[in-house]
């Protein structure tokens, strides 16, 4: 066994994609501005190991870069391809939803479409309405699509090489807020971790948290203060939403009683309305016997402001959470 | 060329350059300064032909949509420096913009579009109701040249062309998107030839002379204003700055920037005015203070609105609507 390795997620998924370039001859990148001749590092040095036929700029049409991977793919290819930010989502969904998610179905899985749609969420960072969209309701709404969330390079990596591999289209959506932040020891040796398996990044008995992505990081940090006033909570870590570990989340919510469910989306339609229904459907007699209502933080239904310091703020904090967590007690 | 353009035209056109140019400069103090909240300017100086000589041909109830980086400029379209300053600051009191973020319905300034071409469209709905309503307004879409390729754009000249649309597309060619250089994301020498598919006029002008860009858009508007139908204009500059200010810049050739520095349609155009007597050394020296000063005092006045406040911002949204 190989000594393990500090990484940053950027580098975690970096390394991802090029372990798995050199496993498969067949993986191609593109996307807009990918070769890293600019700032864009989840695709950096990739020319240089592999060359051109392997990695290419796109020209500014989101439309194409998911349709196009969707033929690809059919006549043999796995491409990896990236939209720049996750608000692009919807130029894309036609291709997503039908190209992608839906025409193998249809056909009963007689041909396989192995394609990875990777595309930073970028919210909470001042980018506004256009750009700082959280857009994982609009796909896990589609038939055919696994949707991977990561929240640390350990998970980036380990979830994105097993995306890759899967046969069928998944949109994997880091997030740009973490992309150099939180270095992380992770095992220097291949490692994969299977979609569909939630991770709980902390045990608590008295309330379970429910997130993804980069509020996982606020829910910790909340936990930890809750903590101080006795109130242990459990962060559950979705890391994939489709599929999603229903049965993690009913074994904790049964053995707390109590569930808050956060995402940095937009509340109407979010998922955290699907989350409670699978739970529901899961255990209906559970929701029940709960020591308080199920509560969710998340952006309020208004748009979000083309301004960090506003945009912050209509984006769950780890002071909304602390607060919220406590009037459940 | 330059003897048949209004004296009061010339001079407008050198105020609007210097305006847009001096504005790119202060957004950078903005910046650091904190008051546009950490903001990272997308610098436009040595672009601003292409706006100011197009605007010298529009009217007040025309429409335009601009680049994300030379969206200052817009003062050549009406816009005064303080509204333009106010929502730079997180203070126009209309509602929260920013950045890049401008939008007067007043001047027909469409508002900005974070998924680029995608308001080019709007640009065309805006033509299509000028026609609809019986009116000789045009509306004007300039976009980058990497913008240039979205499919938003070709929707909307396939519109534009087959229901004559009073709109002048215009492609500012500044040679990059991000590290893209054109010549990657495009197959054609003459971005131009875009227009010959669609069946209507399409020229390549030398986008940093804004004497050229003010002649060939002045037929060009003309030309839709009467019931003519669309164009395209292709116009050459050069983004003498990063993408972002900061950005590393790797994907430039040495030497490039110093070339088109070279090019830079500012110091061309004041040289044309002095050689012509249309302003003298001293008439420039004036108006070069007066807008510094009015830019000063534009942002004096910005700082004393109130910045947006969240909750503020709750009900100018009607929050659950
Ligand atoms: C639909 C869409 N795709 C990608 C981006 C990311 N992006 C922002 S600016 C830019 C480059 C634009 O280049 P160009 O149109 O030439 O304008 P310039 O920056 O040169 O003025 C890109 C790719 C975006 N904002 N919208
Ligand atoms: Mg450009």
């Amino acid at each position: 066994m190989a000594a393990n390795q500090s990484v940053t997620y950027v580098e975690a998924i970096n390394q991802a994609i090029k372990e798995e370039m050199r496993r498969d001859e067949d993986i191609a990148v593109w996307g807009v501005d990918v070769i890293g001749d600019f700032e864009v590092t989840t695709t950096l040095g990739i020319l240089e190991e592999f060359g051109e036929h392997r990695i290419m700029d796109t020209p500014i049409t989101e439309e194409g870069i998911v349709g196009l991977a969707a033929g690809a793919a059919f006549a043999g290819l796995r491409p990896i391809v990236t939209l720049m930010h996750a608000s692009f989502v919807p130029l894309a969904l036609d291709a997503l939803f039908l190209k992608l998610g839906c025409n193998y179905q249809e056909w009963g899985y007689a041909f396989q479409l192995p394609v990875v749609v990777m595309t930073p969420v970028s919210s909470g960072i001042g980018m506004g309405a256009d750009l700082a969209l959280s857009p994982e309701a609009l796909v896990v709404h589609s038939p055919g699509l696994k949707v991977v969330m990561p929240s640390t390079p350990y998970d980036a990596k380990g979830l994105l090489k097993t995306c890759i591999r899967d046969d069928y289209p998944v949109i994997f959506m880091p997030h740009l807020g973490l992309y150099n932040d939180n270095k992380q020891e992770i095992p220097a040796d291949e490692y994969t971790i299977p979609l569909g398996k939630a991770d709980i990044k902390r045990k608590g008995a008295d309330i379970t948290i429910v997130t993804y992505s980069r509020m996982v990081l606020t829910a910790l940090e909340a936990s930890n203060r809750l903590s101080e006033e006795g109130i242990e909570a459990e962060v559950i870590d979705l890391r994939s939403l489709v599929p999603l570990d229903i049965d993690m989340i009913a074994a904790s919510v049964k053995k707390t009683g109590r569930l808050i469910i956060v995402h940095e989306a937009y509340k109407r339609g979010g998922f955290a309305g699907e989350i409670l229904f699978r739970l529901i459907e899961k255990a209906p007699e559970l929701i029940k016997t709960l020591k308080h209502d199920i509560k969710r933080l998340t952006a309020p239904n208004i748009s979000l402001p083309h301004t960090a310091y506003l945009e912050k703020q209509m984006i769950p904090q780890v002071e909304d959470i602390f607060r919220t967590v406590k009037e459940m007690f | 060329m330059i003897e048949q353009v209004p004296k009061d035209i010339l001079q407008k056109m050198y105020r609007d350059m210097v305006t847009g140019r001096k504005l790119d400069e202060f957004f950078l103090k903005l910046a650091a300064s904190g008051d546009s909240d950490k903001d990272v300017p997308h610098r436009g100086a040595g672009e601003e032909a292409v706006v100011v000589g197009i605007c010298a041909n529009l009217r007040k109830d025309d429409y335009i949509k601009v680049t994300t980086r030379t969206r200052h400029c817009l003062t050549a379209k009406g816009m005064s420096i303080k509204d333009v300053l106010a929502t730079k600051s997180y203070r126009d009191q209309r509602g929260v913009g920013g950045h890049c973020n401008y939008y007067d319905h007043e001047y027909g300034i469409i508002p900005y579009s974070g998924t680029l071409g995608e308001d080019v469209m709007v640009a065309t709905g805006a033509a299509l109701a000028a026609k609809l309503r019986n009116t000789d307004r045009v509306a004007v879409a300039i976009y980058g040249d990497a913008s240039g390729n979205r499919p938003s754009i070709h929707s909307s000249m396939v519109f534009a062309s087959a229901w004559k649309l009073p709109i002048i597309f215009v492609i500012q060619n500044n040679q990059y998107g991000m590290g893209t250089s054109v010549r990657k994301s495009y197959a054609i020498e003459d971005l131009s030839d875009r227009a010959k598919g669609f069946g209507f006029p399409g020229k390549t002008v030398d986008g940093n002379d804004v004497l050229e860009v003010y002649e060939v858009s002045k037929a060009f508007i003309e030309r839709a204003r009467e019931g003519n139908g669309p164009a395209l204009i292709a116009a050459e500059t050069y983004r003498l700055y990063g993408h972002y200010e900061g950005e590393g810049q790797k994907y430039r050739p040495e030497g490039e920037a110093e070339e088109w520095s070279k090019k830079d349609p500012l110091p061309r155009y004041t040289k044309q005015l002095l050689d012509m007597n249309v302003l003298t050394k001293s008439d420039i020296e004036k108006l070069d203070h007066e807008i510094e000063a009015e830019i000063e005092e534009s942002m004096n006045f910005a700082r004393s609105l109130p910045k947006w406040k969240i909750e503020d911002y709750h009900k100018n949204c009607i929050a659950e609507l």
